[in-house]
């Protein structure tokens, strides 16, 4: 039980983010998932808060609860009796629920030409929903829309924590999760993203993110979900990881999900390796003058690739107009594309 | 229904799917492609220069003979200019080695090629069956792996020859970046997607020209052309961690058959991204990393087939497990005692994980090593330590079999005072 408030909250110290007596109150952005992660950061620093303040101490920071309703591309429906539960919970926090498809409401720069047909059947233009799968169903693979959606999903939490000027995003991703995004990021081709994806404090975007469960493994926060008084597990609601019946449906993350699952079991100080390993990669340095990938904002490193066997140098997405200047896109959005 | 026609000449019958992107296409168009592809990554990362003497790296594997065929093949069409001879190893496995030499000495008679073959019994004064019988079937893969290394150079070295081409396949690429993750081997990671590694001392670059070819494509070329080769693979245990990460690259495919690539992009990408500390050389020009010379990281025969044995895993979950326990208590007495410096323990512990390589001779062999002593003679160290007793066997029993007494001799005189 103290173990697993201990890491999470010497994480925050590390990346100077409990806030001192004297700095001002930060508001930090919590996206929550209802996964057993998301829930138990949320416990946590919700313990550490309400200790704070019995001890009539400065809090240090304000959480802001993000939850990302994904029902329009996911079977089962958002539960709203979960978020009331949450809410009578964790009463001292600010909540937010957006959808996935809200993306277009943010003034991030997402959509591709080749998306521009989803955007219009003819008639006039297209609400978000349909406009949004539309594009997921214009994907060539089940892959490819986990992934897209993957992206979407990081750029309107981040979109998001601009708009609300938040200081910090605490994602609850733990050590197995970093583990598979490590890898299905590499199976990807986007292994040059990586820094920027599951370092704590990376730059990306112009706002600070952190990982706070980095050193604990799923199944320890499991453990922690059914021991505290009283147990969290009614808050958590996760999407059962079931193995899909045709190799059509299957994909990247969900494969690398399945192999960490067994890895963990077996060897969970090798998951713990992978995420110190991937850790120590270098961001390449802002000075090379990289321009952002249009999908997924990560720097585009293109240079011509022998594994290609063309002469193409970066891919560029032809505008819809047909000018020169397509968008730029980086390696592994052109595969997912 | 009508035969599909073939994607590229529209003329004749479509017959092979392309595993890479499942395109159509005829036999015809298949090998020309197939062999086009290498010829532009070889052109690409000039990796040939006119007159060249190359060596083969041949194990009579379907890898290192498509290699031999399509080298000699493009040597003739654009001429490269090589000359090309082949290379081979013996590690001295019975049932399995012996039998694919035979598949070698046929390629060099079909190719016209000039073969070399080197045994470990000469270098090294032991054969993998030795080894195996002394060590066990665990952890024998790392002896194979470090001797075939050295073997490589010393018989490029004898043959006169500074450039040793190898049939690593993008299968075996993709599957050493999963590897090199999982085992958090960071300076195996930057360099083991380099086409071209070349080290420092030895002279002796080596490069993969297969690099970007799939295994399957090249099980195809070789069907296809008809070639010989030999499909046994080693009869010894495999590396768990290669047998783990090849299972993966397998299924990735199954998922997005553009994975394999897709990690060796990754892989070539995160290269950049270590630290200049780490990767333990300087950049010697586009994508050749100088080094030294373990680009295929341990063991790398890449026979493992997934059927791990879990031995090499568990190991490293055990050190790992007593690493961490050793760091937490650390961490928490430095917390303590130095309550008002967080960076304490960091500063610590950074210079031992970012030691830098210094590369040198072997005190012994005179090899390329970053140690005083060379990994092939450390390990022969410890197979000699408990040689002695057959040693005087044999020599009592076998006094006029001089070859091998010779033999002995010259293993001892490769590393003199290993009795220390």
């Amino acid at each position: 039980m103290k173990y697993v408030a201990t890491k999470v909250l010497k994480r925050l110290e590390t990346n100077k983010l409990r806030g001192g007596f004297k700095d001002p109150q930060r508001t930090l952005l919590v996206p929550i998932s209802f996964g057993v992660s998301s829930i138990v950061l949320l416990h946590v620093l919700n313990q550490q808060l309400s200790a704070r303040a019995e001890a009539g101490r400065h809090s240090g920071y304000n959480l802001h609860i993000l939850f990302v309703d994904e029902s329009a591309v996911l079977k089962h429906a958002f539960l709203p009796d979960l978020l009331d539960m949450l809410k009578q919970r964790y009463p001292s926090h600010t909540y937010t629920v957006v959808s996935l498809e809200d993306y277009c409401d943010y003034d991030f720069d997402f959509d591709l030409p080749a998306f521009a047909d989803a955007r219009t059947n003819g008639h006039g233009v297209l609400d978000k929903i349909t406009r949004f799968k539309r594009i997921l169903s214009s994907l060539p693979s089940a892959t490819s829309r986990a992934d897209m959606i993957e992206i979407l999903r990081r750029r309107l939490i981040i979109a998001f924590a601009q708009k609300h000027a938040c200081d910090s995003i605490l994602f609850g991703d733990s050590t197995t999760r970093l583990a598979e995004k490590t890898l299905s990021e590499t199976a990807k081709g986007r292994g040059i993203s990586l820094p920027w994806l599951i370092a704590d404090g990376s730059p990306s975007h112009g706002i600070n993110c952190t990982y706070p469960l980095r050193d604990l493994l799923r199944k320890e926060l499991g453990a922690y979900v059914s021991m505290t008084l009283p147990p969290l597990t009614p808050l958590v609601c996760e999407a059962p990881s079931q193995t899909p019946t045709s190799s059509k449906e299957t994909t990247i993350d969900g494969l690398m999900t399945q192999y960490f699952e067994s890895v963990e079991q077996n060897y969970p100080s090798i998951v713990a390796n992978v995420v110190r390993t991937s850790g120590k990669l270098l961001a390449p340095s802002i000075l090379e003058d990289i321009d952002a990938c249009t999908l997924c904002g990560c720097p585009i490193a293109n240079m011509s690739w022998g594994g290609d066997q063309l002469d193409s140098a970066v891919p560029r997405l032809a505008d819809g107009s047909g000018s020169e200047h397509g968008k730029a896109i980086c390696y592994g959005c052109a595969r997912t594309v | 229904m009508p035969p599909t026609p073939c994607a590229l000449c529209n003329a004749s019958r479509a017959l092979i799917i392309r595993p890479k992107n499942h395109q159509k296409l005829c036999k015809a168009c298949f090998i020309s492609l197939f062999e086009t592809e290498i010829h532009n990554t070889i052109t690409a990362n000039s990796l040939f220069s006119p007159g060249e003497r190359v060596a083969i790296g041949a194990s009579g594997g379907k890898d290192s003979t498509v290699l031999a065929s399509v080298l000699k093949t493009l040597n003739e069409r654009y001429n490269y200019g090589l000359k090309l001879m082949l290379l081979s190893i013996d590690e001295g496995i019975k049932g399995y080695r012996d039998d694919s030499l035979q598949t070698v000495k046929r390629n060099a008679v079909q190719y016209e090629m000039p073969l070399e073959i080197v045994g470990y019994d000469e270098l090294y004064g032991w054969t993998m069956d030795q080894v195996v019988s002394q060590i066990g079937k665990k952890g024998n893969c790392t002896y194979c792996g470090v001797f075939r290394r050295q073997a490589l150079d010393r018989g490029a070295a004898r043959l006169g020859i500074k450039h040793v081409v190898t049939g690593h396949n993008a299968d075996d690429v993709a599957e050493t970046v999963m590897m090199n993750l999982l085992r958090g081997d960071l300076p195996r990671l930057a360099r083991a997607t380099s086409i071209v590694t070349a080290s420092a001392a030895s002279e002796i670059k080596r490069s993969k020209p297969l690099k970007y070819a799939y295994e399957k494509e090249i099980v195809l070329y070789a069907h296809h052309k008809g070639l010989d080769y030999f499909t046994t693979e080693c009869i010894y245990s495999p590396e768990a961690f290669r047998g783990s990460a090849r299972t993966l690259i397998k299924s990735l495919e199954r998922v997005r058959p553009s994975a394999i690539l897709d990690v060796v992009r990754s892989g070539e990408d995160m290269a950049r991204l270590v630290p200049a500390e780490v990767s333990g050389g300087h950049r010697g020009g586009k994508d050749v990393i100088v080094n030294e010379g373990e680009a295929e990281g341990d063991g790398g025969c890449g026979s493992a087939n997934g059927r791990a044995s879990g031995g090499e895993m568990a190991d490293m979950e055990k050190q790992l497990l007593e690493n961490d326990g050793a760091r937490d208590n650390e961490t928490e007495i430095t917390v303590n005692g130095h309550k008002h410096d967080p960076n304490c323990n960091k500063s610590n512990r950074m210079p031992k994980k970012l030691r830098k390589q210094q590369m040198g001779k072997c005190a012994r062999c005179g090899y390329l090593s970053s140690q005083d002593i060379c990994k092939a003679c450390m390990l022969l160290e410890g197979l000699n330590k408990n040689r002695p007793k057959t040693q005087i066997q044999v020599s009592v029993e076998e006094e006029d079999s001089s070859p091998t007494l010779t033999r002995r001799m010259e293993g001892l005189t490769v590393i003199p005072g290993h009795q220390t």
